[in-house]
């Protein structure tokens, strides 16, 4: 079972703001980042990839209220790419070397899901699309519901938060009937 | 808001923990004596969780088209360049 709830991600940076800072990150740790996974005989691609994982998983830390770094964004998320090297890539762990701020980063457990979720995140993608679209732009870019009737095209924002407890009943629905038993998602 | 939904979004207060004492307890003597809601429950916190999921496939899409971006920009060809060399 995932431990991620929603009430972990209290916050998240405005999606401008969030470019910014990716594209700073880019041009200043991609290249130490590249320079690790040549190292380890990855290729561009598997640079690319694991930098885009650990510019995720650097947002999701640096938007918690509790959390700080002692060293540079660059060296932290080297770290994170080492850790994700390590989980995607290699059993034998002995191959990457960490420092210990290296060693204390934590990689949330859920970063690659069970495929069970993974088949459901990809089936609600498609065909729940509009409610996944609503229910992200509610929770995560913290849209006021007067904003959300807007772009959603709701009249009121009565019906846009009436809209929002259907979706979320939607989904749930999808949830209980793709999930092969109880027991699969049940702690 | 018909029943099944006042259900819903009495579940997510309780989910993020923001129902008050004495609802939460009846909400969980509820759950104890309800298989249904248990069920629901459950599957509601899945959604969050897929919720996350989906919010960290964007972002991870937005990464990617900033790398695109700066791939095809060229006051960035310098950087480009000392990317590219590693892997030839």
């Amino acid at each position: 079972m995932e431990s991620v709830m929603l009430n972990e991600v209290t916050t998240t940076l405005p999606h401008e703001e969030r470019d910014k800072l990716f594209e700073a990150l880019y041009l200043t740790a991609f290249p130490v980042v590249a320079r690790f996974v040549r190292k380890m005989n990855g290729s561009l691609d598997d640079a690319s990839d694991l930098f885009q994982d650990a510019l995720v998983i650097y947002c999701e830390k640096i938007t918690n209220p509790d959390f700080s770094i002692h060293v540079s964004p660059e060296a932290y998320i080297l770290g994170i790419t080492k850790h994700l090297w390590m989980r995607k890539y290699t059993q034998d762990h002995r191959n990457v070397s960490l420092d210990s701020m290296e060693a204390s980063i934590m990689i949330p457990n859920d970063y690659y899901p069970e495929i069970n979720s993974l088949q459901l995140l990809n089936l609600l993608a498609s065909t729940g699309k509009k409610c996944m679209d609503l229910l992200h732009a509610f929770y995560y870019e913290k849209i006021s519901m007067k904003v959300l009737a807007g772009r959603f095209g709701f009249v009121t924002e009565r019906s846009a938060t009436v809209q929002k407890y259907k979706c979320i009943e939607k989904i749930r629905d999808t949830v209980k009937e793709k999930s092969i038993a109880y027991e699969d998602f049940i702690e | 808001m018909r029943t099944s939904l006042n259900d819903i979004a009495r579940t997510e207060k309780y989910l993020r923990d923001q129902l008050p004492p004495e609802e939460k307890l009846l909400f969980e003597a509820q759950m104890l004596t309800s298989p249904l809601l248990r069920w629901n429950v459950a599957a509601q916190k899945k959604v969050y969780t897929l919720l996350t999921l989906y919010h960290r496939r964007k972002t991870k899409e937005q990464a990617q088209n900033v790398q695109q971006k700066l791939f095809q920009e060229s006051q960035h060809a310098a950087w480009k360049e000392q990317i590219t060399q590693l892997f030839k």
